[in-house]
């Protein structure tokens, strides 16, 4: 084991960046183009979870633990979140019998 | 005599105010009590002016034969106006004027109204108008001087349009109104500009700029030049001459000279002892006396004295050809008062305040009896027009007789009260310091014309047979009464300044009042000369006005008709009324037509209506933006990002360059 992995080239903070900015492209595009509400939350969940191994790579690269501690309030404030769109998601769906978010468009000026 | 008969004084000016606020709030529906208590706020002014002026005239040597009474009114930082009383000769004469001539006016009043409807109104209005004249004539400064010279003008307007189911009355009454405001708006604005040019001399501190008596002083310490060094010249004058000419449009406007006269004949719609009081006793002589009270003003220049009586001999002369022509008795009097103002204001600026003082005053006291006289006929036939009266001579002998004794002192048959003060202003046209010949024939033929108009008048009225309907009969005792309360003074009062008794006039001579008005010195010398050719040319007058008229020797018809335009002329008062109908409904009213389609079409259409419209089109294009669509605020909230993020690069690449 030790001699394969030491003939890979060591992961660097690069590496962890570059993941973390797929990771967030992959959950924008969803986002953007997704129909499906419960998709869309998804991938903000996608998302946030990019912004959090960014705030650990940086953390680590740093030698601090601040990052890490950004990372516990943001995955608290997305749990509430998920529980705030999931009732919401609930709501709609017994309001109109569906998720698409284009059907959901009365605030049209 | 000294401030401590102060409060005679304010009683001459509340005495009234408080008799209007009792009639016309309190006693509405007793009448009786109305009249009673608007008859003793009069009598009270009257006897308080009557004590003041006797300790006046009776003041010693070196004693002060006036005084003024002054509180502060309003204090706002450097400016402090003040509202008082000044009773010195000047001022206590003209409350005689206007508390003796509205005594019996008020007596009068009582069988006149009789019956009518706003009897109460009628003493309330009247009472407030004795107050505004006497505040005016009590007024130590300028500024109270103009808050009562609009009340006297409410008044006016109040009681010519009494009658205001009649339309001519309320159109005469807003005439009157608007008329004066042009005059009013030049008295104010040269107020304003004499107030401010003044304090804004340091040589002035201490003083207060809207003061009659601290002008005054000013003014005759040479404050005058100093005033003309210190201000740039307008409209080629310097500042306090331009200030005494606008200060004259006052009185033009509200003494109806020319060319503001035209309200004055109009206001004879009123009830006749409105006119007989306000527009031929008091009211319209206001200006002469405000004229008499700021004489310092003018004193300084002559071209500004000049111009004063250049308007006062015109308006003399034109008043009285117009009223060659009339028919209704009561303008035939409005255009004779008319003249006789511009008689006053012509003798202020021939010969300063006395000879127009003594005039007003006697003509006081004539017109008012004379309108009382037409009053009392106009009760009795039910008419206005002279052309339906006739042999009334007879019917109504008190009458008769008054309003005989009213002409000749009008006519200045010699010895009653008109020839005297006639023959000063005449003596002031031959004789005085700005003795002008064109003025001196304006006056004489002035003189003639009043003497024929007046027994044309006369003439009709009175003698010949009656041509009106019904009968007439003579008016009861409570009219007849004050006309002859009233003739007494018409005949007499004149002899007061005749300059061969009292050694001089010792009225109308010596220091005359606190403000200084200017008055010759030494007796005054009687021109027998002048004399003589003055009533040489009344009694011409008199004799054609009698032939035409009374004795019918020469056909009044025929030559109407060889004079036919001419008569035109005059009966259309020299279309005067015309032209303004013309500058209002042409000129002025094009002008706010041009204004109308200017805010219609530039402002509201162009700026107003503009931009409601760019905000409305930019709502409309911003509210697409708004499709209600998660998936487009996605979009925006991420271009803003990617605009935050791009901004922050390109501005930390520039910092780093630079």
């Amino acid at each position: 084991m030790t001699p394969l992995l030491a003939a890979l080239p060591p992961v660097t903070v690069q590496h962890y960046l570059l993941l973390s900015g797929l990771l967030f492209a992959v959950g924008l595009v969803g986002v953007l183009f997704r129909r499906n509400i419960i998709i869309v939350l998804m991938c903000l969940e996608l998302m946030l979870s990019a912004a959090n191994l960014a705030f650990v790579a940086f953390s680590r690269v740093h030698g601090n633990l601040q990052g890490q501690v950004m990372v516990f309030f943001s995955i608290a404030v997305a749990a509430a979140e998920a529980a705030v769109a999931l009732s919401i998601i609930i709501a709609l769906y017994r309001a109109r019998g569906g998720v698409d978010v284009e059907d959901a468009a009365e605030m049209k000026g | 005599m000294g401030p401590e008969l102060a409060p005679f004084a304010w009683a001459i000016l509340f005495a009234p105010l408080a008799a209007a606020g009792v009639a016309g709030l309190l006693v509405r529906r007793r009448r009786g009590l109305a009249a009673a208590v608007a008859v003793s706020g009069m009598a009270v002014g009257l006897l308080c002016t009557l004590y003041l002026l006797a300790r006046s005239l009776g003041a010693g040597e070196g004693e002060p034969t006036g005084f003024v009474h002054n509180v502060d009114w309003i204090r706002a930082g450097a400016f402090t106006a003040r509202f008082g009383v000044v009773a010195d000769r000047l001022s206590l004469l003209m409350a005689l004027v206007v508390t003796g001539v509205g005594t019996p006016i008020f007596v009068y009043s009582i069988g006149y109204m009789h019956g009518d409807e706003g009897y109460g109104r009628f003493f309330a209005c009247l009472s407030l108008f004795a107050f505004s004249m006497l505040g005016i004539v009590l007024s130590t400064n300028l500024l109270q001087t103009f808050v009562f010279w609009e009340l006297v003008g409410l008044s006016s307007y109040l009681l010519i349009g009494f009658w205001f189911g009649k339309d001519s009355a309320v159109e005469a009454g807003k005439k009157a109104f608007m008329v004066n405001r042009v005059g009013d708006f030049g008295f104010l604005t040269g107020i304003i500009l004499l107030c401010w040019s003044a304090a804004s001399l340091p040589s002035f501190a201490g003083r207060n700029p809207l003061d009659f008596a601290d002008l005054a002083a000013f003014y005759r310490a040479g404050g005058y030049e100093e005033l003309a060094k210190a201000s740039p010249h307008l409209l080629g004058l310097p500042v306090p001459a331009l200030a005494a000419l606008l200060v004259f449009c006052g009185a033009v406007g509200k003494s109806a000279q020319f060319p503001l006269h035209v309200w004055l004949p109009d206001a004879m719609e009123g009830p006749t002892p409105v006119s007989a009081l306000m527009h031929a006793a008091t009211m319209v002589a206001a200006g002469v006396y405000m004229i008499c009270r700021v004489f310092f003003l003018f004193e300084p220049f002559p071209e500004a004295l000049h111009a004063v009586a250049w308007i006062g001999g015109l308006t003399a002369f034109m008043a009285a050809t117009i009223a060659l022509v009339q028919t209704d008795i009561k303008k035939v009097l409005a255009y004779s008062t008319l003249s006789q103002l511009g008689y006053m204001v012509m003798a202020v600026g021939l010969a300063g305040a006395t000879a127009g003082m003594f005039h007003l005053t006697t003509h006081a006291f004539f017109k008012a009896l004379l309108f009382l006289c037409s009053g009392s006929v106009i009760h009795a036939c039910h008419s206005q027009e002279i052309t339906e009266m006739g042999g009334l001579r007879k019917a109504m002998p008190s009458t008769f007789w008054t309003w005989i004794i009213g002409t000749a002192a009008l006519v200045a048959v010699p010895g009653t009260a008109g020839f005297f003060s006639k023959d000063e202003i005449l003596a002031a046209a031959a004789h005085g310091e700005h003795a002008s010949l064109p003025l001196l024939v304006v006056g004489l033929v002035t003189a003639g014309l009043t003497a024929f108009y007046m027994l044309r008048c006369t003439a009709l009225t009175f003698f010949g047979e009656y041509r009106g309907h019904g009968h007439p009969h003579e008016s009861p005792a409570v009219m007849t009464l004050p006309l002859w309360f009233l003739a007494v003074p018409a005949l007499l009062v004149g002899w007061l300044g005749f300059p061969l008794l009292f050694h001089g006039h010792p009225w109308f001579q010596g220091e005359f009042g606190i403000t200084g008005v200017k008055v010759h010195e030494g007796p005054h010398e009687f021109h027998l000369p002048l004399a003589l050719v003055g009533t040489a040319f009344a009694a011409a007058g008199g004799i054609l006005g009698w032939m035409v008229f009374g004795a019918r020797r020469i056909d009044a018809a025929a030559w109407k008709e060889r004079l036919l335009p001419l008569h035109t002329l005059l009966s259309r008062k020299y279309f005067l009324d015309e032209f303004y109908l013309w500058l209002v409904r042409t000129v002025q009213q094009g002008i706010a037509e041009c204004s109308d389609f200017f805010e219609q079409n530039v402002l509201i259409r162009g700026v107003v209506d503009g931009l409601s419209a760019a905000v409305k089109a930019s709502g409309r294009a911003l509210r697409e933006l708004q499709t209600g669509s998660i998936h487009t605020y996605v979009r925006f909230a991420l271009a803003g990002s990617v605009l935050v993020v791009a901004w922050v690069i390109l501005s930390a690449a520039r910092g780093g360059n630079g």
